[in-house]
């Protein structure tokens, strides 16, 4: 079973996209910052795919792409933040992000995305 | 003491405060007290005091704020929690759907063959009194062929007197005879005796006939007709019933099928609900995230505002740096709020370019 990596300081968010993408079939994990999501991975776990907020206390998104990178290489990486700027959109880039998503996104929006980025999922 | 020179006034008090809605009421409440207290509190001391209340008025807003945002938070999780609840049920009643279906199709299979066994077994049970006549009107035939044995044996039993007869001739010519006819005698006496035995065989075998005919007849008498009548009508009832019953199954099969399609879309309407809700919980972060960014602008506006009133306790009357800095705090603060525009806002709302809502590298 394919499995998505969330990572959001908002409760809500991560319980409402937890929700939708497991109605979709994909098997879930949930990080609440950027901390704590890079804990997880160096702890062993390998998401066939990661959405992260940006703003984040702790560490922001940014950051927890460019240490992601480090230990897994190819992992899609899907930023998902109320950030619609052009600058961070391009950093998030350079840094190995697959995608970038302003908040709100329909649940069948952010499905068809995955599909996408994982194709057969 | 003139409040325009007032560096709040320069700056123009609804320009010092943050847009949203929300804050609205508050700020004009807020700029007109600050209009009476300066006008009852004229000179610097008096500035420094509504600058002050002004200042713990915006704290408690922001404590507020934060409040309410915690509390957005709280209805936004048990929003979701109902709603993942709903879903698991509504999971929970596709997966019987699933199995009904399969069930049904099943069910379906064992209908359409059942019916078709009926559909068989009306058409047979159709053909019954046909069938039922058609033996009738063969043992008749029988009866008669029967009947026309008995005939027969007549004749043999009539052959068997007349050869007696031959018989009883060639014995009298061989008796004329004398000693030639004897052997002529003791054969015309053989032919006697086989013409006795035959003529008493077909007497027995036409009593069994007769017997036979009687017995048949006796039974194929009216009660034994009014049966086979009775089994007529029966086996023509059953045909109807047959074919009711054949209709019924057909009209179960529809509904059973009609019920499944309603379940089926009513349980996929439930689903798209459930889904628009779970996207509607995601403005609660949208909104947490617009109050927090109230926050810092608040704290800047109260830093220049502290820079304010230490000039004016320390007696100085030029504030023209921190008109400057007065006013730039609402281009910053619409700056800042441009990096986050909604991609879908109209055209010219805010600057900035907000990009797709969506983009992949």
């Amino acid at each position: 079973m394919t499995t998505i990596f969330l990572v959001d300081d908002s409760v809500t968010m991560l319980m409402s996209l937890k929700a939708t993408l497991q109605i979709a079939g994909f098997k879930v994990e949930t990080a609440g910052d950027g901390e704590q999501a890079l804990v997880k991975i160096k702890n062993g776990l390998k998401p066939d795919l990661i959405i992260t907020d940006i703003n984040m206390p702790k560490m922001d998104g940014l950051e927890l792409i460019r240490n992601v990178r480090k230990l897994l290489r190819f992992t899609p990486i899907l930023t998902l933040t109320t950030e619609s700027q052009q600058t961070k959109r391009d950093e998030a880039k350079q840094l190995g992000a697959s995608g970038w998503m302003v908040k709100p996104v329909s649940g069948a929006d952010l499905v068809k995305v995955i599909r996408q980025v994982l194709p057969g999922a | 003491m003139d409040t325009t020179a007032h560096p709040l006034c320069a700056a123009g008090h609804d320009e010092l405060f943050p847009r949203p809605s929300f804050l609205t009421r508050w700020r004009a409440r807020l700029s007109g007290w600050l209009r009476r207290t300066d006008a009852a509190n004229a000179g610097p001391t008096g500035n420094c005091a509504t600058l002050t209340a002004t200042r713990d008025l915006d704290q408690q807003m922001v404590t507020q704020l934060g409040r309410a945002v915690n509390l957005s938070e709280q209805s936004g999780l048990q929003l979701v929690t109902q709603v993942s609840e709903l879903r698991t049920l509504s999971s929970r009643l596709v997966q019987y759907l699933e199995h009904s279906h399969t069930q049904s199709e099943a069910m379906q299979n064992g209908i359409e063959q059942s019916s078709h066994i009926i559909h068989e077994l009306a058409a047979f049970v159709q053909t019954l009194p046909q069938q039922i006549a058609q033996e009738r009107s063969h043992f008749k035939h029988l009866v008669s062929e029967v009947k026309g044995l008995a005939d027969m044996t007549d004749a043999i039993r009539g052959i068997a007197r007349q050869t007696e007869i031959l018989a009883i001739n060639a014995a009298i010519e061989a008796a004329r005879a004398g000693d030639a006819g004897r052997g002529f005698a003791v054969l015309a006496g053989e032919v006697r005796r086989l013409a006795t035995q035959s003529n008493e065989s077909a007497a027995r075998i036409n009593h069994d006939i007769t017997r036979l005919v009687k017995t048949v007849e006796v039974s194929y008498s009216g009660e034994f007709q009014a049966r086979t009548r009775h089994n007529e009508a029966e086996a023509e009832r059953l045909g109807g019933l047959t074919r009711q019953l054949d209709e019924s199954y057909v009209d179960m099969r529809q509904f059973y099928a009609m019920l499944m399609t309603a379940i089926t879309q009513h349980n996929t309407e439930l689903d798209q609900g459930i889904a628009l809700l779970l996207d509607s919980a995601q403005y609660q972060d949208v909104f947490k995230q617009i109050v927090d960014r109230v926050q810092p602008a608040i704290d800047s506006r109260n830093a220049v505002l502290a820079d304010l009133v230490a000039r004016l306790r320390g007696g100085q009357r030029d504030t023209a740096e921190i008109d400057t800095r007065a006013r730039a705090l609402v281009p910053e603060y619409l700056a800042n709020e441009a990096l986050h525009r909604d991609p879908d806002a109209a055209t010219g709302a805010a600057p900035g370019n907000p990009g797709a809502r969506i983009e992949l590298f």
